[in-house]
């Protein structure tokens, strides 16, 4: 993975000692909240509602051991034992105190992370596929472009007062499992006839209050030009991008306005001028950055007895079986596999981690996984590159530290966000209804039978949880004080592998409801989609099939009765 | 006059401002009001004046004028002024609030694509933190909100001692530099 030279080093402390003079002016009076707040927000720092958060960066989701312990220390030292995963793949601390920041920083600087964009109007932290590098159905490595573009936008100095956030994700297999239609700018990379590699550009997609699917600018942007092309689009926005009104300041909203067409006109006419002179990517540049991602030490294993061995204990210990089908998934190297712990156990708060259990993950990451850990927009962890014939061994290690729910892409793989329990913005709680959720169907067998699915609950219109690209999506609202929640089904952002389902926007069931009839309704929709689901050669129907086939309607009819 | 930070240094301002933005906190010290219709009165020395008044007196400003600036707003079609680039000593981009970005772009833009090599200035509403940033997009000069931030400000110039990206004063992204 990508490791700090002395220019990097050298700029994220300075960063550090910028943002301790800045808190520093703050306390003493000299910035007031209002100047504080942008400064602030771009090293993570929010105001919750209990206490400040900090969200710090983990760029395209990857960590090594020596991060992961530090960030137990941390979360011992200055929070309450415990950290969160977020759907940026990101984490947060919920509960640090402002004056403590600027050590926490400077601790993170020692093993080379930062908060840096974070949070506030400016190009946020780049996201990516959890298993890039090792999937099976991948076309181009997405890593070393996203720590080409990591760097690009890391303190840009024309782009750090935007409209709005700013969120980019890049994607480089068949299936898109980084929501790249969902994002500021999505890419997706590519390879022409000729094997030149480049990328689909998709811009203006997003949920929270006006939900869109991006729509594609360019069809094939070739590599050497991506941050032109970039630095293009950023620019059309920054100019025109509305400033008056905080819900429509989106780039989504500046694309509508403006249609298409002439969006990607004016981009192109940016791009013109710029495009031969700015950052232009010779293939030295590409292989540099690739060079950081080099191919761990694999050893050559015998596949065929290996996967009898494995056949062999998935028999004899089904629980072990069902891990296997559920949380490992195939890597490019045979032999080879990857495996997500699941934070998504019974009783947890969707994406929580306590120090202990990312110590234990930073041990697991050393002796199965060349030491290298990645988080997921799923809110799980995933070690990539773990040899088969360690599966069995990591599978025990997995279970004593409460990691190895086989729940992996099925319903209680809830993603949440903190809601009201945490969040200042929040309408609602969140995270009670996921538990309730957990609770009711903690019967694997029945998990199972329900198969591929998708829920996800945001406490608020900001849709925090990705609520409107579920299959099954449950949101926050308040109606007179009251805490009400809304659902939603047909929802997909093609990142569990549904990859005959194009990107779809979640419908409406109808009116809200109150959260103690939150389970009833949700048993409602699976029961329904159980009594209308069919076998088609051999294959029985996920959800998102039953629904597509049979519509909205059914559904109300059995809910609403 | 009043101060302001030019090439890294604490300077007196002697440029005059012509309707200048209404916030503008410099306005009391040095504005100078033009007297329409043009007199043959006496040559305004080195003044900033605004797009409207230099789209519409143009011909005016530049016998009366000398040296001659013009202050923009972020948002503003630089095409509308593109041939008269030469005539500007000064361009002052004019940020109506800290959060407002534009200006960084219209700044890089002016610079990059126009080429202007005159003093670029940004005025209004900026934080000192905003120093090191509005320096990397081709300002020179700037006209602080508040005298007593010039010193922060000035230091705030020297935040950083490296950057990832190409910028002005800076040819080479660092992947070309590593």
């Amino acid at each position: 993975m990508y490791l700090y030279d002395k220019y990097d080093h050298k700029l994220v402390q300075e960063r550090v000692e910028q943002f301790e003079r800045q808190t520093a002016r703050f306390i003493t009076g000299d910035l007031t909240d209002e100047q504080f707040l942008p400064l602030r927000l771009q090293n993570g720092l929010y105001i919750q509602r209990h206490a400040p958060m900090l969200r710090i960066a983990v760029p395209y989701g990857m960590l090594r051991t020596a991060q992961l312990k530090k960030m137990a220390h941390i979360c011992r030292s200055y929070d309450k034992g415990y950290c969160h995963i977020t759907t940026r793949q990101n984490l947060q601390l919920n509960w640090p105190s402002i004056e403590d920041v600027p050590s926490i920083l400077s601790e993170l600087a020692h093993v080379e992370m930062h908060a840096i964009q974070t949070s506030g109007n400016c190009i946020r932290n780049i996201t990516s596929d959890p298993f890039a590098g090792v999937a099976p159905d991948e076309i181009v490595d997405s890593r070393p472009y996203c720590e080409i573009v990591r760097q690009w936008s890391t303190l840009h100095p024309e782009f750090a007062f935007l409209p709005r956030k700013f969120k980019i994700a890049i994607s480089g297999s068949s299936t898109d499992r980084a929501a790249t239609a969902f994002h500021d700018i999505g890419l997706q990379l590519i390879k022409s006839e000729t094997g030149a590699v480049g990328c689909k550009v998709f811009v203006g997609g997003g949920l929270g209050r006006t939900p869109i699917i991006a729509p594609v600018i360019c069809d094939f942007l070739p590599e050497q030009f991506l941050l032109s092309y970039l630095c293009a689009i950023l620019r059309v926005y920054n100019r025109f991008g509305r400033r008056d009104n905080k819900y429509k300041a989106r780039i989504k909203i500046l694309v509508k306005e403006m249609g298409v067409a002439d969006f990607s006109q004016a981009v192109e006419q940016e791009w013109q001028d710029i495009k031969s002179n700015y950052s232009l990517l010779s293939p030295k540049d590409i292989t540099q950055a690739q060079d950081y991602f080099s191919t761990p030490s694999y050893q050559p294993i015998d596949i065929r007895s290996t996967d009898a061995q494995l056949d062999h204990m998935a028999l004899k210990h089904p629980a072990f079986g069902r891990w296997l089908h559920r949380n490992v998934s195939h890597h490019k190297v045979p032999g080879y596999r990857s495996v997500t712990l699941s934070l998504k156990p019974t009783g947890n708060a969707p994406g929580d981690i306590s120090a202990e259990q990312l110590e234990t993950v930073a041990h697991l990451a050393e002796h199965f996984s060349f030491g290298e850990i990645r988080t997921t927009h799923q809110q799980n962890i995933v070690l990539a590159d773990v040899n088969s014939n360690d599966l069995f061994t990591l599978w025990q290690h997995a279970q004593s530290a409460g990691f190895a729910t086989p729940n992996i892409g099925t319903l209680t793989d809830i993603i949440c966000c903190p809601g009201g329990d945490y969040c200042a913005l929040a309408n609602a709680k969140s995270i009670p209804i996921a538990e309730k959720i957990q609770n009711t169907y903690d019967d694997i067998d029945y998990l199972y039978d329900l198969g591929e699915i998708s829920l996800n609950i945001s406490g608020c219109m900001n849709a925090c949880a990705h609520h409107h690209v579920a299959n099954i999506g449950i949101l926050g609202v308040d109606k007179k004080g009251k805490e009400f929640y809304q659902v939603t089904l047909g929802g997909n952002n093609n990142s569990r592998g549904s990859t005959n389902h194009k990107p779809a926007i979640g419908k409406v069931l109808g009116k809200a409801f109150p959260a103690d009839e939150i389970p009833n309704v949700i048993d409602c929709v699976l029961t329904t989609y159980l009594q209308h689901r069919i076998e088609e050669e051999g294959f029985l129907e996920s959800f998102l099939d039953t629904y597509e086939r049979i519509g909205m309607p059914i559904f109300k009819e059995h809910v609403y009765v | 006059m009043s101060k302001i930070i030019k090439d890294g240094d604490i300077v007196e301002d002697d440029w005059n401002y012509i309707d200048p933005p209404r916030d503008f906190h410099t306005v009391t010290p040095t504005t100078v009001t033009p007297q329409p219709p043009c007199t043959g009165g006496a040559a305004i020395p080195a003044a900033i004046v605004s797009l409207d008044h230099w789209l519409s007196q143009r011909t005016q400003l530049l016998a009366e004028i000398s040296p001659v600036g013009i202050w923009l707003e972020g948002h503003v079609d630089v095409s509308l002024v593109v041939d008269d680039l030469p005539f500007f000593d000064v361009i002052a981009i004019y940020f109506p609030s800290f959060s407002d970005g534009r200006g960084f772009s219209l700044g890089n833009q002016l610079r990059e694509r126009y080429t202007f090599q005159g003093e670029l200035r940004a005025i209004g509403n900026l934080l000192p933190d905003q120093m090191y940033y509005l320096h990397r997009c081709g300002f020179n000069a700037v006209d602080v909100t508040n005298p007593k931030d010039l010193h922060l400000a000035r230091e705030a110039l020297m935040d950083f001692s490296n950057n990832y990206q190409e910028s002005w004063g800076e040819d080479k992204p660092i992947f070309r530099r590593r």
